[in-house]
Protein backbone atom coordinates (compact mmCIF):
# COMPACT_ATOMS: atom_id res chain seq x y z
CA UNK A 1 0.00 0.00 0.00
CA UNK A 2 3.14 2.17 -0.09
CA UNK A 3 3.51 4.63 -2.99
CA UNK A 4 3.88 2.50 -6.03
CA UNK A 5 5.12 4.85 -9.05
CA UNK A 6 6.19 2.30 -11.41
CA UNK A 7 3.55 -0.26 -11.66
CA UNK A 8 5.62 -3.60 -11.87
CA UNK A 9 3.99 -6.81 -13.88
CA UNK A 10 3.40 -8.32 -11.16
CA UNK A 11 0.82 -6.13 -9.45
CA UNK A 12 -1.13 -5.98 -13.02
CA UNK A 13 -1.53 -9.18 -13.54
CA UNK A 14 -3.13 -9.39 -9.80
CA UNK A 15 -5.67 -6.72 -11.17
CA UNK A 16 -6.34 -8.75 -13.81
CA UNK A 17 -6.75 -12.17 -11.63
CA UNK A 18 -9.15 -9.80 -9.41
CA UNK A 19 -10.93 -8.30 -12.51
CA UNK A 20 -11.50 -12.05 -13.50
CA UNK A 21 -12.77 -13.04 -10.17
CA UNK A 22 -15.57 -10.13 -10.10
CA UNK A 23 -17.00 -11.54 -13.74
CA UNK A 24 -16.34 -15.31 -12.76
CA UNK A 25 -18.62 -13.99 -10.03
CA UNK A 26 -21.26 -12.82 -12.02
CA UNK A 27 -21.79 -15.66 -14.71
CA UNK A 28 -25.17 -17.02 -13.56
CA UNK A 29 -26.57 -13.26 -14.28
CA UNK A 30 -25.28 -12.82 -17.34
CA UNK A 31 -25.71 -16.80 -18.25
CA UNK A 32 -29.62 -16.17 -17.74
CA UNK A 33 -29.01 -13.33 -19.80
CA UNK A 34 -27.24 -14.31 -22.35
CA UNK A 35 -29.08 -17.49 -22.90
CA UNK A 36 -32.27 -15.49 -23.00
CA UNK A 37 -30.89 -13.94 -26.72
CA UNK A 38 -30.37 -17.48 -28.21
CA UNK A 39 -33.13 -18.56 -30.01
CA UNK A 40 -35.66 -21.88 -29.01
CA UNK A 41 -33.17 -23.95 -31.48
CA UNK A 42 -29.78 -23.67 -29.76
CA UNK A 43 -30.60 -22.72 -26.02
CA UNK A 44 -29.43 -26.16 -24.91
CA UNK A 45 -26.39 -26.55 -26.97
CA UNK A 46 -23.14 -27.35 -25.60
CA UNK A 47 -20.78 -25.70 -26.04
CA UNK A 48 -23.16 -22.51 -26.84
CA UNK A 49 -23.41 -20.61 -29.78
CA UNK A 50 -21.31 -17.29 -29.23
CA UNK A 51 -22.11 -16.30 -32.53
CA UNK A 52 -24.13 -12.41 -32.10
CA UNK A 53 -25.43 -13.11 -35.37
CA UNK A 54 -27.27 -16.04 -33.76
CA UNK A 55 -28.83 -14.04 -31.64
CA UNK A 56 -32.44 -13.42 -31.16
CA UNK A 57 -35.45 -11.94 -29.73
CA UNK A 58 -38.18 -14.44 -29.95
CA UNK A 59 -37.93 -15.38 -26.42
CA UNK A 60 -38.68 -11.44 -25.62
CA UNK A 61 -41.62 -11.79 -27.61
CA UNK A 62 -42.96 -14.79 -26.42
CA UNK A 63 -42.39 -13.11 -22.37
CA UNK A 64 -45.66 -10.75 -24.19
CA UNK A 65 -48.08 -13.85 -25.21
CA UNK A 66 -47.87 -15.11 -21.35
CA UNK A 67 -50.18 -12.69 -19.92
CA UNK A 68 -51.29 -8.76 -19.54
CA UNK A 69 -47.18 -8.05 -19.05
CA UNK A 70 -47.91 -4.48 -19.82
CA UNK A 71 -50.48 -4.69 -16.57
CA UNK A 72 -47.73 -6.40 -14.26
CA UNK A 73 -45.29 -3.54 -15.20
CA UNK A 74 -47.86 -0.61 -14.47
CA UNK A 75 -48.93 -2.57 -10.81
CA UNK A 76 -45.15 -3.00 -9.81
CA UNK A 77 -44.09 0.39 -11.02
CA UNK A 78 -47.26 1.58 -8.85
CA UNK A 79 -46.64 -0.39 -5.56
CA UNK A 80 -42.97 0.47 -5.59
CA UNK A 81 -43.40 3.85 -6.05
CA UNK A 82 -46.52 4.66 -3.65
CA UNK A 83 -45.07 2.68 -1.13
CA UNK A 84 -41.44 4.05 -1.14
CA UNK A 85 -42.71 7.61 -1.30
CA UNK A 86 -44.95 6.62 2.03
CA UNK A 87 -41.56 5.24 3.44
CA UNK A 88 -39.61 8.30 2.67
CA UNK A 89 -42.38 10.55 4.44
CA UNK A 90 -42.99 8.51 7.06
CA UNK A 91 -39.53 7.96 8.48
CA UNK A 92 -38.34 11.32 7.69
CA UNK A 93 -40.90 12.81 10.16
CA UNK A 94 -40.50 9.46 12.57
CA UNK A 95 -36.54 10.35 12.32
CA UNK A 96 -37.23 14.07 12.48
CA UNK A 97 -38.90 13.21 16.17
CA UNK A 98 -36.34 11.11 17.27
CA UNK A 99 -33.30 13.46 16.13
CA UNK A 100 -34.75 16.85 17.05
CA UNK A 101 -37.12 16.88 20.01
CA UNK A 102 -36.79 15.78 23.80
CA UNK A 103 -39.91 14.52 24.75
CA UNK A 104 -41.11 11.60 27.35
CA UNK A 105 -40.71 8.27 25.65
CA UNK A 106 -38.45 9.01 23.57
CA UNK A 107 -35.87 7.00 24.01
CA UNK A 108 -38.71 3.71 24.40
CA UNK A 109 -39.72 4.67 20.81
CA UNK A 110 -36.44 4.71 19.37
CA UNK A 111 -35.42 1.18 20.93
CA UNK A 112 -39.31 -0.05 20.19
CA UNK A 113 -39.13 1.16 16.68
CA UNK A 114 -35.82 -0.50 15.81
CA UNK A 115 -36.06 -3.69 17.20
CA UNK A 116 -40.16 -4.28 16.56
CA UNK A 117 -38.99 -3.26 12.84
CA UNK A 118 -36.23 -5.73 12.50
CA UNK A 119 -38.54 -8.45 12.65
CA UNK A 120 -39.39 -9.96 9.64
CA UNK A 121 -42.77 -9.99 7.84
CA UNK A 122 -42.37 -13.79 7.34
CA UNK A 123 -42.65 -14.58 10.68
CA UNK A 124 -45.97 -12.26 11.31
CA UNK A 125 -47.19 -13.15 7.94
CA UNK A 126 -50.25 -14.82 8.71
CA UNK A 127 -51.62 -12.77 11.64
CA UNK A 128 -50.58 -9.83 9.28
CA UNK A 129 -52.41 -11.02 6.66
CA UNK A 130 -55.78 -11.50 9.20
CA UNK A 131 -55.29 -7.72 9.70
CA UNK A 132 -55.38 -7.27 6.18
CA UNK A 133 -58.20 -9.51 5.70
CA UNK A 134 -60.03 -7.57 8.61
CA UNK A 135 -59.39 -4.02 6.66
CA UNK A 136 -60.27 -5.47 3.07
CA UNK A 137 -56.84 -5.00 1.65
CA UNK A 138 -56.58 -8.56 0.23
CA UNK A 139 -56.20 -8.75 -3.38
CA UNK A 140 -55.78 -5.23 -3.66
CA UNK A 141 -52.37 -2.95 -4.25
CA UNK A 142 -52.87 -1.12 -0.88
CA UNK A 143 -52.66 -4.58 0.90
CA UNK A 144 -48.65 -4.64 -0.64
CA UNK A 145 -47.99 -0.80 -0.75
CA UNK A 146 -48.85 -0.01 3.00
CA UNK A 147 -47.93 -3.38 5.55
CA UNK A 148 -44.50 -3.42 4.24
CA UNK A 149 -43.96 0.62 4.08
CA UNK A 150 -42.79 1.40 8.06
CA UNK A 151 -38.89 0.39 7.95
CA UNK A 152 -36.35 0.62 10.66
CA UNK A 153 -33.44 0.75 8.11
CA UNK A 154 -35.60 3.91 6.77
CA UNK A 155 -36.29 5.48 10.15
CA UNK A 156 -32.76 4.99 11.13
CA UNK A 157 -31.35 6.44 7.94
CA UNK A 158 -33.48 9.38 8.29
CA UNK A 159 -32.30 9.90 12.14
CA UNK A 160 -28.98 9.72 11.93
CA UNK A 161 -28.99 11.87 9.15
CA UNK A 162 -30.97 14.81 10.65
CA UNK A 163 -28.63 14.38 13.60
CA UNK A 164 -26.23 16.52 12.08
CA UNK A 165 -28.05 19.48 10.43
CA UNK A 166 -27.22 22.05 13.41
CA UNK A 167 -30.11 23.14 15.74
CA UNK A 168 -29.78 26.71 15.26
CA UNK A 169 -31.40 26.73 11.87
CA UNK A 170 -34.69 25.26 13.79
CA UNK A 171 -34.32 28.03 16.20
CA UNK A 172 -34.14 30.84 13.81
CA UNK A 173 -37.33 29.57 12.12
CA UNK A 174 -38.73 29.62 15.23
CA UNK A 175 -37.97 32.69 16.10
CA UNK A 176 -39.42 33.62 12.83
CA UNK A 177 -42.69 32.06 14.09
CA UNK A 178 -42.92 28.94 11.83
CA UNK A 179 -44.99 26.04 13.13
CA UNK A 180 -42.94 22.49 13.97
CA UNK A 181 -45.24 21.38 10.26
CA UNK A 182 -43.39 24.06 8.74
CA UNK A 183 -40.09 23.75 10.06
CA UNK A 184 -40.00 20.23 8.80
CA UNK A 185 -41.47 20.84 5.80
CA UNK A 186 -39.29 24.08 4.89
CA UNK A 187 -36.11 23.33 6.62
CA UNK A 188 -35.57 20.11 7.21
CA UNK A 189 -36.42 18.13 3.92
CA UNK A 190 -34.74 20.25 1.83
CA UNK A 191 -31.47 19.76 3.75
CA UNK A 192 -32.15 16.17 4.61
CA UNK A 193 -32.26 15.27 0.35
CA UNK A 194 -29.59 13.20 0.17
CA UNK A 195 -30.79 10.72 3.02
CA UNK A 196 -34.49 10.84 1.56
CA UNK A 197 -33.00 9.85 -2.03
CA UNK A 198 -30.94 7.14 -0.11
CA UNK A 199 -34.01 6.29 1.84
CA UNK A 200 -36.26 6.36 -1.24
CA UNK A 201 -33.26 4.30 -3.57
CA UNK A 202 -33.37 1.18 -1.40
CA UNK A 203 -37.25 1.15 -0.67
CA UNK A 204 -37.93 1.43 -4.32
CA UNK A 205 -35.71 -1.72 -5.24
CA UNK A 206 -36.94 -3.49 -2.18
CA UNK A 207 -40.63 -3.14 -2.92
CA UNK A 208 -39.96 -3.86 -6.56
CA UNK A 209 -38.20 -6.84 -5.63
CA UNK A 210 -41.17 -8.26 -3.37
CA UNK A 211 -42.24 -11.65 -3.60
CA UNK A 212 -43.40 -13.26 -0.51
CA UNK A 213 -46.34 -10.40 0.39
CA UNK A 214 -47.87 -10.31 -2.91
CA UNK A 215 -47.81 -13.89 -2.78
CA UNK A 216 -49.75 -14.24 -0.09
CA UNK A 217 -51.77 -10.62 -0.65
CA UNK A 218 -52.69 -11.04 -4.33
CA UNK A 219 -54.37 -13.41 -6.23
CA UNK A 220 -56.14 -12.08 -8.92
CA UNK A 221 -54.47 -12.00 -12.69
CA UNK A 222 -55.47 -8.24 -12.75
CA UNK A 223 -53.53 -7.56 -9.79
CA UNK A 224 -50.07 -9.03 -10.66
CA UNK A 225 -46.99 -7.83 -9.84
CA UNK A 226 -43.92 -8.65 -12.44
CA UNK A 227 -42.20 -10.63 -9.96
CA UNK A 228 -45.49 -12.55 -8.97
CA UNK A 229 -46.29 -13.70 -12.64
CA UNK A 230 -42.41 -14.46 -13.18
CA UNK A 231 -42.72 -17.35 -10.15
CA UNK A 232 -46.04 -18.47 -11.25
CA UNK A 233 -43.73 -19.23 -15.06
CA UNK A 234 -41.22 -21.18 -12.89
CA UNK A 235 -44.10 -23.13 -11.02
CA UNK A 236 -45.78 -24.13 -14.13
CA UNK A 237 -45.95 -27.78 -15.45
CA UNK A 238 -44.39 -26.95 -18.55
CA UNK A 239 -41.28 -24.80 -18.41
CA UNK A 240 -40.59 -22.60 -21.38
CA UNK A 241 -36.85 -21.57 -20.62
CA UNK A 242 -36.06 -19.12 -23.22
CA UNK A 243 -39.35 -17.18 -22.18
CA UNK A 244 -38.92 -17.42 -18.83
CA UNK A 245 -34.77 -15.90 -19.24
CA UNK A 246 -36.35 -13.53 -21.13
CA UNK A 247 -38.72 -12.63 -18.56
CA UNK A 248 -36.30 -12.32 -15.71
CA UNK A 249 -34.06 -10.36 -17.94
CA UNK A 250 -37.01 -7.44 -18.39
CA UNK A 251 -37.78 -8.03 -14.60
CA UNK A 252 -34.43 -7.18 -13.20
CA UNK A 253 -33.57 -3.94 -16.00
CA UNK A 254 -35.31 -1.61 -13.43
CA UNK A 255 -33.49 -2.52 -10.35
CA UNK A 256 -29.91 -2.87 -12.34
CA UNK A 257 -30.20 0.76 -13.75
CA UNK A 258 -31.23 2.09 -10.17
CA UNK A 259 -28.89 0.66 -8.84
CA UNK A 260 -26.18 1.79 -11.28
CA UNK A 261 -27.27 4.88 -11.28
CA UNK A 262 -27.46 5.12 -7.59
CA UNK A 263 -24.37 3.18 -6.86
CA UNK A 264 -23.43 5.09 -3.42
CA UNK A 265 -26.39 5.21 -1.80
CA UNK A 266 -26.82 1.47 -1.69
CA UNK A 267 -23.49 1.43 -0.37
CA UNK A 268 -24.78 3.76 2.48
CA UNK A 269 -27.41 1.62 3.03
CA UNK A 270 -25.30 -1.76 3.56
CA UNK A 271 -22.98 0.44 6.07
CA UNK A 272 -26.17 1.30 7.90
CA UNK A 273 -26.47 -2.28 8.50
CA UNK A 274 -29.61 -2.73 6.58
CA UNK A 275 -31.06 -6.09 6.25
CA UNK A 276 -33.76 -5.59 3.02
CA UNK A 277 -36.45 -3.91 4.42
CA UNK B 1 -32.45 12.82 31.32
CA UNK B 2 -29.19 14.53 32.61
CA UNK B 3 -27.22 11.58 30.95
CA UNK B 4 -29.28 12.04 27.99
CA UNK B 5 -27.86 15.89 27.96
CA UNK B 6 -24.11 14.70 28.59
CA UNK B 7 -24.06 12.84 25.65
CA UNK B 8 -25.66 15.43 23.24
CA UNK B 9 -23.84 16.62 20.65
CA UNK B 10 -22.25 19.84 20.97
CA UNK B 11 -24.82 22.42 18.89
CA UNK B 12 -27.74 20.55 20.26
CA UNK B 13 -26.18 21.23 23.63
CA UNK B 14 -25.87 24.52 23.05
CA UNK B 15 -28.88 25.39 21.86
CA UNK B 16 -30.31 23.34 25.46
CA UNK B 17 -28.37 25.67 27.31
CA UNK B 18 -29.31 28.82 25.57
CA UNK B 19 -32.94 27.81 25.76
CA UNK B 20 -32.45 27.51 29.42
CA UNK B 21 -31.00 30.90 30.15
CA UNK B 22 -34.07 32.22 27.76
CA UNK B 23 -36.79 29.73 28.95
CA UNK B 24 -39.33 30.91 26.20
CA UNK B 25 -43.07 29.35 26.53
CA UNK B 26 -42.67 26.71 23.61
CA UNK B 27 -39.69 24.90 25.19
CA UNK B 28 -41.11 24.10 28.38
CA UNK B 29 -44.88 23.65 27.90
CA UNK B 30 -45.63 20.06 26.86
CA UNK B 31 -45.66 19.45 22.88
CA UNK B 32 -47.90 17.29 20.92
CA UNK B 33 -45.54 17.67 17.65
CA UNK B 34 -43.15 15.07 18.26
CA UNK B 35 -45.79 12.50 18.82
CA UNK B 36 -47.65 13.54 16.07
CA UNK B 37 -44.81 13.43 13.68
CA UNK B 38 -44.21 9.97 14.82
CA UNK B 39 -47.63 8.65 14.37
CA UNK B 40 -47.32 7.41 10.70
CA UNK B 41 -44.54 4.83 11.59
CA UNK B 42 -45.39 3.77 15.14
CA UNK B 43 -48.78 3.19 13.68
CA UNK B 44 -47.90 1.37 10.63
CA UNK B 45 -45.58 -0.55 13.48
CA UNK B 46 -48.75 -1.32 15.84
CA UNK B 47 -50.83 -2.12 13.07
CA UNK B 48 -48.83 -4.42 11.24
CA UNK B 49 -45.81 -5.93 14.00
CA UNK B 50 -47.33 -4.85 17.57
CA UNK B 51 -50.98 -6.45 16.98
CA UNK B 52 -49.98 -8.89 14.94
CA UNK B 53 -47.08 -10.60 17.17
CA UNK B 54 -50.24 -10.52 20.39
CA UNK B 55 -52.80 -11.55 18.41
CA UNK B 56 -50.59 -14.22 16.87
CA UNK B 57 -49.75 -15.51 20.19
CA UNK B 58 -53.79 -15.73 20.85
CA UNK B 59 -54.37 -17.60 17.06
CA UNK B 60 -51.82 -20.09 18.69
CA UNK B 61 -53.99 -21.15 20.96
CA UNK B 62 -56.99 -21.74 18.74
CA UNK B 63 -57.77 -23.55 15.86
CA UNK B 64 -59.03 -21.79 13.26
CA UNK B 65 -61.40 -23.15 10.68
CA UNK B 66 -60.31 -20.39 7.42
CA UNK B 67 -63.53 -21.50 5.49
CA UNK B 68 -66.38 -20.53 8.01
CA UNK B 69 -64.40 -18.19 9.96
CA UNK B 70 -64.74 -19.73 12.65
CA UNK B 71 -62.22 -20.42 15.71
CA UNK B 72 -62.10 -23.02 18.87
CA UNK B 73 -59.95 -22.12 22.11
CA UNK B 74 -57.67 -25.04 22.44
CA UNK B 75 -54.75 -24.08 24.65
CA UNK B 76 -51.69 -25.39 24.20
CA UNK B 77 -52.32 -27.97 22.07
CA UNK B 78 -50.89 -26.29 18.98
CA UNK B 79 -47.48 -26.38 20.83
CA UNK B 80 -48.17 -30.06 22.39
CA UNK B 81 -48.86 -31.02 18.44
CA UNK B 82 -45.40 -29.34 17.69
CA UNK B 83 -43.33 -31.43 19.44
CA UNK B 84 -44.29 -34.47 18.00
CA UNK B 85 -44.72 -32.93 14.21
CA UNK B 86 -41.75 -34.76 12.76
CA UNK B 87 -41.98 -32.72 9.79
CA UNK B 88 -41.12 -29.44 12.13
CA UNK B 89 -38.79 -31.20 14.12
CA UNK B 90 -36.86 -31.73 10.54
CA UNK B 91 -37.45 -28.13 9.35
CA UNK B 92 -35.62 -26.52 12.45
CA UNK B 93 -33.06 -29.08 11.78
CA UNK B 94 -32.17 -27.82 8.49
CA UNK B 95 -32.86 -24.45 9.21
CA UNK B 96 -29.93 -25.16 11.59
CA UNK B 97 -27.53 -26.72 9.24
CA UNK B 98 -28.27 -24.44 6.25
CA UNK B 99 -27.52 -21.48 8.85
CA UNK B 100 -24.60 -23.11 10.14
CA UNK B 101 -23.29 -23.60 6.79
CA UNK B 102 -24.43 -20.54 5.45
CA UNK B 103 -22.95 -17.88 8.32
CA UNK B 104 -19.75 -19.34 8.34
CA UNK B 105 -19.32 -19.49 4.25
CA UNK B 106 -20.31 -15.71 4.37
CA UNK B 107 -18.13 -14.65 6.77
CA UNK B 108 -14.52 -16.02 5.41
CA UNK B 109 -15.91 -15.66 1.66
CA UNK B 110 -16.53 -11.98 2.65
CA UNK B 111 -13.19 -11.34 4.42
CA UNK B 112 -10.59 -13.06 1.74
CA UNK B 113 -12.54 -11.57 -1.29
CA UNK B 114 -12.19 -8.01 0.41
CA UNK B 115 -8.50 -8.93 1.76
CA UNK B 116 -7.82 -10.19 -1.80
CA UNK B 117 -9.43 -7.12 -3.85
CA UNK B 118 -8.19 -4.65 -1.14
CA UNK B 119 -4.79 -4.66 -3.12
CA UNK B 120 -6.28 -3.46 -6.13
CA UNK B 121 -7.63 -0.51 -7.33
CA UNK B 122 -9.54 -1.30 -10.43
CA UNK B 123 -11.11 -4.69 -9.25
CA UNK B 124 -11.97 -3.09 -5.87
CA UNK B 125 -13.95 -0.36 -7.80
CA UNK B 126 -15.61 -3.03 -10.26
CA UNK B 127 -16.18 -5.18 -6.86
CA UNK B 128 -17.99 -2.66 -5.30
CA UNK B 129 -20.44 -3.11 -8.18
CA UNK B 130 -20.43 -6.59 -9.35
CA UNK B 131 -20.57 -8.26 -6.34
CA UNK B 132 -22.98 -5.93 -5.19
CA UNK B 133 -25.30 -6.94 -8.43
CA UNK B 134 -26.71 -10.45 -6.98
CA UNK B 135 -28.06 -8.64 -3.58
CA UNK B 136 -29.91 -6.40 -5.66
CA UNK B 137 -31.41 -8.66 -7.53
CA UNK B 138 -34.90 -10.15 -6.35
CA UNK B 139 -35.32 -14.12 -4.97
CA UNK B 140 -37.63 -14.61 -8.03
CA UNK B 141 -34.55 -13.67 -10.59
CA UNK B 142 -31.91 -15.04 -8.67
CA UNK B 143 -34.07 -18.87 -8.37
CA UNK B 144 -34.66 -18.54 -12.28
CA UNK B 145 -30.91 -17.11 -12.77
CA UNK B 146 -29.87 -20.41 -10.72
CA UNK B 147 -32.49 -22.66 -11.95
CA UNK B 148 -31.46 -22.39 -15.62
CA UNK B 149 -27.66 -22.42 -14.36
CA UNK B 150 -28.39 -26.02 -12.11
CA UNK B 151 -30.64 -27.71 -14.72
CA UNK B 152 -30.40 -31.37 -14.92
CA UNK B 153 -29.47 -32.23 -18.07
CA UNK B 154 -30.20 -28.97 -19.69
CA UNK B 155 -27.89 -26.83 -17.57
CA UNK B 156 -24.73 -25.51 -18.65
CA UNK B 157 -22.73 -26.95 -15.62
CA UNK B 158 -24.20 -30.27 -16.78
CA UNK B 159 -23.87 -29.43 -20.26
CA UNK B 160 -20.12 -28.76 -19.47
CA UNK B 161 -19.77 -32.19 -17.36
CA UNK B 162 -21.56 -34.21 -20.90
CA UNK B 163 -19.26 -32.18 -22.93
CA UNK B 164 -15.91 -33.25 -20.89
CA UNK B 165 -17.49 -36.77 -20.92
CA UNK B 166 -18.21 -36.88 -16.92
CA UNK B 167 -21.21 -37.48 -15.10
CA UNK B 168 -23.86 -35.19 -14.74
CA UNK B 169 -24.98 -34.35 -11.42
CA UNK B 170 -28.61 -34.05 -9.95
CA UNK B 171 -27.92 -30.88 -8.74
CA UNK B 172 -31.64 -29.94 -7.67
CA UNK B 173 -33.54 -33.60 -7.58
CA UNK B 174 -30.66 -35.44 -5.27
CA UNK B 175 -31.13 -34.73 -1.20
CA UNK B 176 -27.43 -34.05 -0.49
CA UNK B 177 -26.57 -31.68 -3.93
CA UNK B 178 -30.04 -30.00 -3.54
CA UNK B 179 -28.66 -28.82 0.14
CA UNK B 180 -25.56 -27.68 -1.98
CA UNK B 181 -27.20 -25.77 -4.20
CA UNK B 182 -29.43 -24.00 -2.09
CA UNK B 183 -26.35 -22.84 0.15
CA UNK B 184 -24.30 -21.85 -3.16
CA UNK B 185 -27.31 -19.72 -4.38
CA UNK B 186 -27.75 -18.35 -0.92
CA UNK B 187 -23.78 -17.07 0.20
CA UNK B 188 -24.05 -15.99 -3.96
CA UNK B 189 -27.01 -13.55 -3.57
CA UNK B 190 -25.69 -12.40 -0.16
CA UNK B 191 -21.68 -12.14 0.11
CA UNK B 192 -21.55 -8.89 -1.91
CA UNK B 193 -23.49 -7.27 0.82
CA UNK B 194 -21.05 -8.48 3.37
CA UNK B 195 -18.35 -8.56 2.14
CA UNK B 196 -18.53 -4.17 1.49
CA UNK B 197 -19.42 -4.12 5.04
CA UNK B 198 -16.23 -6.02 5.51
CA UNK B 199 -14.04 -3.62 3.09
CA UNK B 200 -15.04 -0.63 4.91
CA UNK B 201 -13.96 -2.36 8.04
CA UNK B 202 -10.98 -2.54 6.26
CA UNK B 203 -10.90 0.74 5.50
CA UNK B 204 -10.97 2.19 9.03
CA UNK B 205 -7.50 0.10 9.95
CA UNK B 206 -5.15 2.51 10.25
CA UNK B 207 -1.89 1.66 7.35
CA UNK B 208 0.73 2.56 9.80
CA UNK B 209 0.08 -0.96 11.53
CA UNK B 210 0.61 -2.48 8.66
CA UNK B 211 4.20 -0.86 7.73
CA UNK B 212 5.23 -0.67 11.69
CA UNK B 213 4.34 -4.72 11.57
CA UNK B 214 6.53 -4.81 7.88
CA UNK B 215 9.28 -3.13 9.47
CA UNK B 216 9.50 -5.73 12.02
CA UNK B 217 9.39 -8.37 9.92
CA UNK B 218 5.93 -9.98 10.20
CA UNK B 219 4.56 -11.96 6.68
CA UNK B 220 1.62 -11.37 4.56
CA UNK B 221 0.25 -14.12 7.33
CA UNK B 222 0.92 -13.23 10.32
CA UNK B 223 -0.22 -9.38 9.35
CA UNK B 224 -3.80 -10.71 9.19
CA UNK B 225 -3.89 -12.81 11.90
CA UNK B 226 -2.41 -10.73 13.91
CA UNK B 227 -3.62 -7.13 12.75
CA UNK B 228 -6.59 -7.57 9.86
CA UNK B 229 -8.77 -9.80 11.96
CA UNK B 230 -8.43 -8.21 15.67
CA UNK B 231 -8.74 -4.73 14.12
CA UNK B 232 -11.79 -6.36 11.87
CA UNK B 233 -13.56 -7.43 15.24
CA UNK B 234 -16.48 -5.11 15.26
CA UNK B 235 -17.52 -5.95 11.76
CA UNK B 236 -17.18 -9.93 12.18
CA UNK B 237 -19.29 -9.41 15.01
CA UNK B 238 -22.36 -7.46 12.53
CA UNK B 239 -21.48 -9.90 10.01
CA UNK B 240 -22.28 -12.82 11.91
CA UNK B 241 -25.51 -11.52 13.37
CA UNK B 242 -26.91 -9.74 10.12
CA UNK B 243 -26.10 -13.10 8.30
CA UNK B 244 -27.96 -14.89 10.80
CA UNK B 245 -31.00 -12.63 10.48
CA UNK B 246 -30.69 -12.98 6.68
CA UNK B 247 -30.34 -17.14 6.96
CA UNK B 248 -32.84 -17.66 9.48
CA UNK B 249 -35.61 -15.43 7.24
CA UNK B 250 -34.81 -17.79 4.34
CA UNK B 251 -37.68 -18.64 2.29
CA UNK B 252 -38.49 -17.23 -0.91
CA UNK B 253 -35.79 -17.95 -3.60
CA UNK B 254 -35.66 -21.89 -1.74
CA UNK B 255 -39.37 -21.94 -2.30
CA UNK B 256 -38.76 -21.03 -6.04
CA UNK B 257 -35.53 -22.84 -6.15
CA UNK B 258 -36.34 -26.50 -5.13
CA UNK B 259 -39.47 -26.07 -3.60
CA UNK B 260 -37.91 -27.25 -0.31
CA UNK B 261 -37.41 -30.33 -1.97
CA UNK B 262 -36.40 -33.51 -3.26
CA UNK B 263 -38.87 -34.58 -0.03
CA UNK B 264 -38.39 -31.57 2.51
CA UNK B 265 -34.72 -32.38 2.46
CA UNK B 266 -34.41 -28.34 2.01
CA UNK B 267 -37.77 -27.13 3.37
CA UNK B 268 -36.78 -24.64 6.68
CA UNK B 269 -38.65 -23.19 8.68
CA UNK B 270 -40.85 -20.38 7.48
CA UNK B 271 -41.14 -22.79 4.59
CA UNK B 272 -43.09 -25.27 6.85
CA UNK B 273 -45.07 -22.56 8.41
CA UNK B 274 -46.23 -20.53 5.49
CA UNK B 275 -47.40 -24.05 4.12
CA UNK B 276 -49.00 -25.05 7.38
CA UNK B 277 -51.60 -21.64 7.53
CA UNK B 278 -52.02 -21.25 3.45
CA UNK B 279 -51.34 -24.65 1.87
CA UNK B 280 -52.99 -26.73 4.55
CA UNK B 281 -55.21 -23.92 6.10
CA UNK B 282 -54.05 -24.07 9.98
CA UNK B 283 -53.37 -20.77 11.00
CA UNK B 284 -53.19 -21.13 14.16
CA UNK B 285 -50.72 -24.33 14.05
CA UNK B 286 -48.57 -21.55 11.33
CA UNK B 287 -48.77 -19.23 13.73
CA UNK B 288 -47.17 -21.66 16.85
CA UNK B 289 -44.27 -22.56 14.83
CA UNK B 290 -43.49 -18.45 14.43
CA UNK B 291 -44.30 -18.16 17.92
CA UNK B 292 -42.01 -20.73 19.06
CA UNK B 293 -39.22 -19.25 16.71
CA UNK B 294 -39.85 -15.84 17.89
CA UNK B 295 -37.63 -15.64 20.70
CA UNK B 296 -34.54 -16.54 18.86
CA UNK B 297 -35.50 -13.59 16.74
CA UNK B 298 -36.00 -11.29 19.62
CA UNK B 299 -32.76 -12.46 20.68
CA UNK B 300 -30.90 -11.11 17.63
CA UNK B 301 -32.77 -8.56 17.25
CA UNK B 302 -31.58 -7.25 21.21
CA UNK B 303 -28.40 -8.45 20.21
CA UNK B 304 -28.16 -6.05 17.20
CA UNK B 305 -29.42 -3.23 19.11
CA UNK B 306 -26.97 -3.23 22.00
CA UNK B 307 -23.96 -3.04 18.80
CA UNK B 308 -26.41 -0.21 17.75
CA UNK B 309 -25.61 1.41 21.05
CA UNK B 310 -21.77 0.63 21.17
CA UNK B 311 -21.87 2.53 18.30
CA UNK B 312 -23.66 5.55 20.25
CA UNK B 313 -26.63 5.07 17.81
CA UNK B 314 -29.19 4.56 20.12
Amino acid sequence: MASQEARPWGTVAYDVCAIVVCIFFLVPVLWAVFSAFQPPSSLFTFPPNLDPRGFSLENFKAVFATGNVPRYAVNSFIVATASSLITVLASAMAGFALAKYRFLGRQFILVLILSVLLIPLQVLMVPVFLVLKTLGWINHLIGIIIPPAATATGTFMMRQYMVGIPDELIEAARMDGASDWKIFWRVILPLSAPALGAVGILSFTWRWNDYLWPLIVINNQQNFTLQLSLANLIGANTVEWGTLLAYATLVMVPVLVVFLCFQRYFLKGSLAGSVKG
Amino acid sequence: MSSSEKTAPVPARKAYLRARRFPSRRQTEFRWAPYLFLLPTVGMLALFSLYPMLYGAWMSLQNMDVIHGTARFVGPNNYLRLLHDPQFGESLLNTAWYTLTVVPLILAGSIAVAVFLRESRPARLLARVGFYIPFVLSPVVVATSWKWLLNEDLGVIDGFLKWAGLPTVPWLSDDFSARVSVVVTTVWNLIGFYMLMVLAGLSQINPELYEAARLEGATAPQRFWHITLPMLRPTIVLVLILATVHATQAFETILLLTGGGPGSATRLVVQNMYQAAFGRLQPGYGVAQAILVLPFILFVAWLQMRLFKQEGVV
